[in-house]
């Protein structure tokens, strides 16, 4: 037991944690024994193996050093019990002239005959007026006092040793009692929440940019490839230069801002390169041969998320963000990661088509009907169609295939595949493809998919569609409960007071003996720390006795 | 941009400052010490003013990257070493301490530290940011006045330098400790656990910053208990803080630029 309650063993149990922490954040962890023999050889490498410091914060003996750690504070607290609750209430009055002759900082003040007791009514005073409280004794014709003031101080080191111990006790309950795992979702898509009896489903996972300000990294050639040479924020509008080049960041012409891709422009004298900005991450090679690297900064991962109860029904609609969680019946939420889909175009949720017969293509519609993208159905006998692919802004791109310019629905159009044995199809097709986008917007000019001779023809049109969400997005939440969080949380401000204590309360004593024999009095004070403005309480107290004696 | 200049001033200043306290502590020429506070003001001024730039231009991110923190931590400890002078009268702790602050601010006007401020990633839009990161800063600047003080003590004691009293040495050094252990332990690990907390769902997580964070205070956890304990003083006292601060160190620089983790950001 007395092993335990030593100084000495916390000390060196300090001196032994920070060694493994060193060695635990300096040796890669999580290797195999094969890896650390070559990097460390072979007797430091089984070594690391041996003493579990591979992984070195989960070792056995880590958390049994901890636990010593842990008992050690205990022992030492309850050791000092006995001793703090003499010092806090049961105050050393008496204390012997001799005694309190060989403190630090003392006097003995020798005063006329009948003047010492108002002497002491005057240090009485003025040791009051500075908050000092006052306990006396009469003994053997002497008189003793006591002056003290901050004795609380006195606390501060037991009351953070044991915010230590419930800190750690918290991590032990949140370590054995808590879990914490990983929940990826794709949108559309249901997942079950650990723990609970709900149900989340992720209708839409978004991740925003800064729309004002770009990262670009330059390259400059060294000996065949490209050395990174520094990395610059561009901000919209704003020129920069980096050697002859000026590079600068700016909005199309003749748009609002936020809409349309930005334009980087490089310029080096007549030599002028300009980009139109998309994605998230471009390589770009700049006029003199330098190299540069285009990225956008990330702004917020933004999950829209819907929480279901076991029979199906929607219980809460939220939005989980990068450091504001949702919790769901105490378990939490974390936005953690996400993975953008391949399909980098947003899909409509549903597209309602028309399907009319004859080569006008006017009247009544011979079906009408809300499909799902992917959905095959049958319009007339022998015709099926489905729309495999949603575009709400298509436009053709450089090399003639259509591509999708932007979210915002400007030119909504729908790949249409048909099945028909009406006919060959459309004779400006392929043969037998009956396949082909439509527009919303033009209908009246690509009225649609031609199934058949113009007398049975069968033709489209995109009359609505549903809500655009991105396609393939998985959002990815870091899924814990805590449970010991209020305890640590309680040993935080628990930590922070015994500190306070520590360190801004200072007990302060001021013994002053009056001897009734020989009439001379002694005047001497502690502190328990070192401290400046206790020297002066005491040079104050001197200069009073002093000038009463004169 | 007008700051490089600014703080170039300053580095300037608290470059002739350095030389000045030198002068004073060897000819313990009144003249020179006086010049030299009034230098290190100045320069402090200049520093005040390229630092309220920058946080007026790009608001929280400045504490995001080393260029702005170090600046910070560079500005507090001749803020704090100031103080301490006014107040103890240690002249000749300028020696030792005006070098740290010019060092580490020369150090960000190197290639190491980019001076771009890049937007903040969606991790660390968060209140606890400032909190966090000031705390941790204000601590780091008294240890790096208790490293200062001790490094003279150790200079005083070992080649017997006369005009420098070895314990007044030790006792501000401690103070320093005293002051910065809370003020650090607040904003270093209990902010720093809270946020991490509402941020990634565990409030501690052996990150490498994390891990030399609590290393740094285990130090001068030491440092306090072997002096309340067993009365170590000077010599020892000395070399503990040293260390101490060489682990707040590496903990600002090694675990960015040599360690990977999740603070890893914060190059």
């Amino acid at each position: 037991m007395r092993v335990f309650s030593s100084v000495r063993l916390a000390i060196a149990l300090l001196f032994i944690l920070v060694g493994v922490m060193v060695v635990g954040t300096l040796v890669p962890q999580h290797q195999t024994l094969g890896r650390y023999i070559g990097l460390y050889g072979k007797y430091v490498g089984r070594t690391i193996t041996f003493l579990g410091l591979n992984d070195a914060f989960h070792s056995v003996l880590f958390n049994a050093l901890m636990a010593l750690f842990g008992l050690n504070l205990l022992v030492c607290s309850l050791n000092r019990a006995k001793l703090l609750r003499k010092v806090l209430f049961d105050p050393q009055v008496v204390k012997e002239r001799e005694r309190i002759d060989s403190l630090e900082d003392s006097r003995v003040f020798s005063p006329e005959k009948g003047s010492a007791e108002g002497l002491i009514e005057r240090a009485t005073n003025l040791l009051r007026r500075k908050n000092y409280t006052l306990f006396s004794k009469e003994e053997d014709g002497k008189r003793y006092l006591l002056f003290q003031k901050g004795k609380w101080g006195r606390l501060g080191p037991e009351v953070v040793h044991l915010s230590l111990i419930v800190i750690l006790l918290g991590g032990i309950i949140s370590g054995l009692a808590g879990f914490s795992t990983t929940l990826e979702v794709a949108e559309g898509e249901r997942t079950e929440v650990p723990r609970t009896d709900k149900t989340l489903k992720l209708k839409d996972f978004s991740l925003e940019y800064y729309d004002d300000r770009y990262r670009l990294d330059l390259y400059k050639p060294a000996g065949g490839s490209y050395q990174h040479d520094r990395q610059m924020v561009l901000e919209t509008g704003e020129t920069k230069s980096y050697g002859d080049l000026s590079l600068l960041i700016r909005r199309p012409e003749g748009t609002d801002s936020g809409s349309g891709n930005p334009l980087f422009v490089a310029r080096a004298g007549e030599d002028e390169k300009v980009l139109e900005f998309t994605g998230e991450r471009r390589e770009v090679m700049l006029p003199g041969n330098v190299g540069s690297i285009l990225s956008r900064f990330h702004k917020q991962y933004r999950s829209e998320v819907e929480i279901l109860d076991s029979g199906g029904n929607s219980v809460e609609e939220a939005k989980v963000e990068v450091n504001s969680p949702l919790t769901v019946d105490g378990v939490k939420l974390y936005q953690q990661a996400y993975e953008l889909g391949s399909e980098e175009v947003p899909q409509a949720e549903w597209v309602r088509l028309g399907a009319f017969e004859g080569s006008g293509g006017e009247g009544s519609p011979v079906w009408e009907g809300r499909i799902s993208l992917g959905e095959e159905v049958e319009v007339t006998e022998g015709t099926t169609v489905a729309a495999s692919k949603f575009y709400p802004n298509l436009v053709i791109g450089e090399d003639g295939t259509p591509v999708n310019r932007s979210d915002a629905p400007e030119n909504p159009s729908v790949y249409l595949e048909v099945k028909s044995s009406r006919g060959e199809g459309d004779p400006n097709s392929e043969e037998g493809d009956l396949s082909r986008w439509i527009f919303q917007q033009y209908g009246d000019i690509h009225y649609g998919t031609v199934a058949g001779e113009d007398s049975e023809a069968l033709r489209f049109r995109l009359t609505d569609f549903g809500p655009v969400v991105d396609a393939g997005d998985k959002s990815v939440f870091q899924v814990s409960t805590t449970p010991g969080i209020n305890l640590v949380y309680s040993g935080f401000g628990v930590l922070l007071l015994g500190l306070a204590l520590s360190f801004f309360v200072f007990h302060r004593r001021i013994w002053i003996v009056l001897d009734e024999n020989d009439g001379e009095i002694s005047v001497g004070g502690k502190s328990n720390k070192e401290i400046h403005s206790f020297s002066e309480d005491l040079e104050e107290l001197y200069d009073e006795l002093e000038g009463g004696t004169k | 941009m007008s700051d490089s200049l600014l703080f170039g001033l300053a580095l300037i200043g608290y470059f002739v400052s350095t030389v000045g306290y030198f002068y004073f502590a060897i000819t313990e020429n009144n003249w020179a010490k006086q010049l030299s506070k009034t230098l290190a003001l100045a320069g402090l001024f200049f520093h005040t003013i390229a630092l309220t730039f920058r946080v007026v231009e790009s608001g929280a991110a400045v504490f995001t990257n080393t260029y702005g923190t170090v600046a910070f931590w560079s500005w507090l400890i001749v803020a704090v070493y100031l103080v301490l002078e006014q107040t103890y009268e240690v002249g000749k702790l300028g020696t030792a301490v005006l070098p740290i602050a010019f060092g580490l601010l020369l150090v960000i006007s190197s290639p190491i530290a980019s001076e771009e401020i890049s937007p903040l990633v969606p991790a660390l839009q968060s209140n606890w940011l400032v909190l966090h990161v000031t705390f941790s800063i204000v601590g780091y600047a008294f240890f790096a006045v208790a490293a200062g003080g001790s490094i003279l003590y150790l200079l005083t004691t070992t080649f017997d330098l006369t005009g420098l009293s070895p314990e007044k040495l030790d006792r501000i050094s401690y103070k320093a400790v005293a002051l910065g252990f809370p003020v650090f332990t607040l904003g270093g690990l209990v902010f720093g656990a809270i946020w991490a907390q509402t941020a990634w769902g565990r409030y501690w997580g052996w990150d490498p910053k994390e891990v030399w964070t609590l290393i740094t205070w285990a130090v001068f956890a030491i440092y306090l208990h072997t002096r309340l304990t067993y009365g170590w003083k000077g010599r020892k006292s000395a070399l503990i803080a040293v260390l101490g601060f060489f682990s707040a160190l590496f903990t600002y620089f090694g675990v960015n630029y040599l360690l990977s983790g999740l603070h890893s950001y914060a190059g």
